[in-house]
């Protein structure tokens, strides 16, 4: 019985920094444009469609095509940056602005992709056999994921924390207009911090896509947990990221264990609505 | 006596009179036109009615709400588990969907209403969604995915006369609220929520009443739809699109307008309408776009032009 609980924290731990990584880029792009990116979740799917495709037609290994998919999604990112948030920059009530226009940019790219892709549900399936610890067994999608993503976790905090890129990036997320005054150019590092976020996206989609099912509506599910993620742990703050990332995947690991499977959404949305009313502004959040 | 009638007449204001003509021409429309029409008007009409709903509460609060949905599908659901499950079917029926409605807005209001911009849409988006996973998983109440199936009646007619009903009412009621204190206090948490609360308006008690009402009225027009449609899943009782055609109807014609959804909704609609007819398949994307072009080019809506357009009149006459 000891060595099932054991299962399940090592289980729901891969999960979390899973769902960390999906978060990481979201919270970022909230960090310098104070507006969530609900298209957050469609460039996941993307990334998680470059991998399948790559997968399917040339064979590649998709912990190979994370690279690939997250640059594809950056690009189609930085055209959608364009598009869909930067005329709205500077109005009133921007932040429920840029949520409804890019909820049009999620629709833009949910029913390009199911034009050109179908519904059907895809899934890449790498035959391995799990590796099994004592009496501890872990899939490996899940152990490579899990894995890769706390890497790239810790490039990108090395990134913000011991850059002068990324001592600009949080200077703009704290004060922007005093970042303006200090002659950093602000509109390109929203850009370029909106490219790199949804290029993290990206990336965690093709770290994904071994493991879940993906479709063209399956972005906008795994869209909204990392819109969870996020506010659980606080908007703006990377260590809630870790936090709301990890608490989320504790939370459907052992309620999937303890309530059944079908009751997965209802527990992670539970989880959400007593953060919330607890702390409104989540985990790590001001205030 | 003649003098007395025709000054009468010349006081009657234009607008009133092209309303009350627009009513009559609505009442007797179902009489010569074809079923494609009027159940096409009786669709406009639910458009009307809910962009109106949201207008009054997140036009006149700026409480941008994204998940005004939960009150349909609520709304819908009542209605179907009423007739299906209790094979209840009466004058009350309306109301209990409507109060339910509200029941689930009390929900939303005391879980939410703490939050502001941004955090209460996002919030909003996932109370709607926690509602149509509860429908999804609640199979013994709602049927989860495989839905109800209500006895099938040919309700058309019935249905275009219930939503001009609803489109009046709603548009009567949202008239009287902007032009009452209530309204003001509205507008006056829109434009500064703190400076509200420190002159003495109770904010939060005005977002709930105000909240409840859309949400009845919402309930209502769900419940009626579920009628007409005869069957109801969570996605379609759930659905986040005719929602969002609604919202953008309502920034269209002007947010906090009473004529604003009205005049948006007839504009935007019937683009809609046809371009869901002429490209199934490309419809979606089209609506991202247009969503964006919207919010870019005419974000105070197309009623902010008409004191443009005065000027430009004004010009001409003093030339001549």
């Amino acid at each position: 019985m000891f060595m099932l609980w054991v299962q399940l924290i090592v289980q729901g731990f891969l999960l979390g920094s899973l769902y960390m990584l999906l978060s990481l880029g979201l919270n970022a792009v909230y960090g310098i444009l104070k507006a969530v990116n609900y298209a957050h979740g469609t460039f996941v799917m993307l990334g998680a469609y470059t991998a399948y495709w790559l997968f399917v037609l040339f064979g590649i290994n998709p912990y190979i095509s994370v690279v690939l998919a997250a640059l594809l999604s950056a690009l189609i990112g930085a055209l959608g940056y364009e598009l869909f948030v930067k005329p709205f920059i500077g109005r009133p009530n921007f932040g429920s602005i840029a949520l409804i226009t890019t909820y049009g940019l999620a629709l833009v790219l949910i029913n390009t992709a199911r034009y050109l892709w179908t519904d059907v549900l895809r899934g890449i399936r790498l035959v391995e056999a799990p590796i099994s610890i004592g009496d501890i067994s872990i899939s490996r999608p899940y152990l490579y994921g899990g894995c890769i993503a706390i890497g790239i976790a810790i490039i990108f905090y090395f990134f913000i924390e011991h850059t002068r890129l990324g001592k600009a990036i949080r200077a703009t997320s704290q004060d922007r207009i005093a970042a303006m005054l200090m002659s950093i150019n602000t509109d390109r590092l929203s850009r370029l911090v909106y490219t790199i976020g949804v290029g993290l996206g990206g990336a965690a989609g093709a770290l994904i896509s071994p493991i879940f099912a993906i479709s063209p509506e399956g972005g906008a599910v795994l869209g909204l947990k990392a819109i969870m993620v996020v506010i659980i742990g606080g908007l703006g703050s990377y260590i809630g990221c870790v936090i709301g990332g990890l608490l989320l995947g504790f939370s459907e690991v052992f309620g999937a264990f303890l309530l059944g499977a079908s009751n997965q959404p209802l527990i992670y949305l539970l989880t959400f609505a007593i953060v919330l009313a607890l702390r409104p502004s989540g985990i790590m959040g001001e205030k | 006596m003649v003098d007395h009638i025709s000054k009468y007449f010349t006081s009657v204001n234009v607008k009133q009179i092209s309303i009350f003509l627009l009513v009559i021409f609505m009442l007797v429309l179902p009489h010569f036109a074809s079923p494609y029409f009027v159940s096409f008007f009786a669709l406009l009409f639910m458009y009307i009615a809910i962009s109106q709903c949201w207008n009054i509460f997140s036009g006149y609060t700026g409480y941008w709400s994204m998940g005004h949905q939960v009150f349909l599908g609520v709304g819908a659901y009542t209605m179907a588990i009423l007739v299906t499950k209790f094979n209840y079917y009466d004058y009350f029926v309306l109301p209990i969907c409507g109060v339910m409605a509200i029941l689930t807005a009390i929900l939303f209001a005391i879980t939410s209403l703490r939050l502001r911009g941004s955090y209460f849409t996002i919030y909003s988006i996932a109370f709607a969604e926690i509602f149509k996973i509860i429908a999804l998983n609640l199979d013994w109440l709602t049927g989860g995915g495989q839905g109800i199936l209500l006895p099938p009646v040919y309700k058309l007619y019935d249905f275009y006369y219930q939503m001009l009903v609803m489109v009046i009412v709603v548009s009567g009621v949202a008239y009287f609220i902007k032009r009452s204190p209530f309204g003001y206090a509205l507008f006056a948490i829109k434009d500064d929520e703190d400076a509200a609360e420190a002159v003495g308006i109770k904010t939060f008690l005005h977002k709930v009443v105000i909240l409840s009402l859309s949400g009845f009225f919402l309930g209502i027009i769900g419940g009626l739809y579920a009628e007409f449609l005869t069957y109801i899943d969570p996605y379609v009782a759930f659905a986040d699109i005719p929602l969002l055609v609604a919202i953008l109807s309502a920034i269209m014609g002007g947010l906090g307008e009473v004529s604003g959804p009205i005049l948006g909704a007839l504009i935007y609609v019937p683009i809609m309408e046809y371009l869901w007819i002429s490209f199934p398949y490309v419809y979606l994307i089209i609506l991202g776009f247009s969503l964006v072009l919207i919010i870019r080019f005419i974000p105070d809506g197309i009623l902010s032009y008409i004191p443009k357009i005065q000027q430009v009149f004004s010009y001409f006459k003093s030339k001549t």
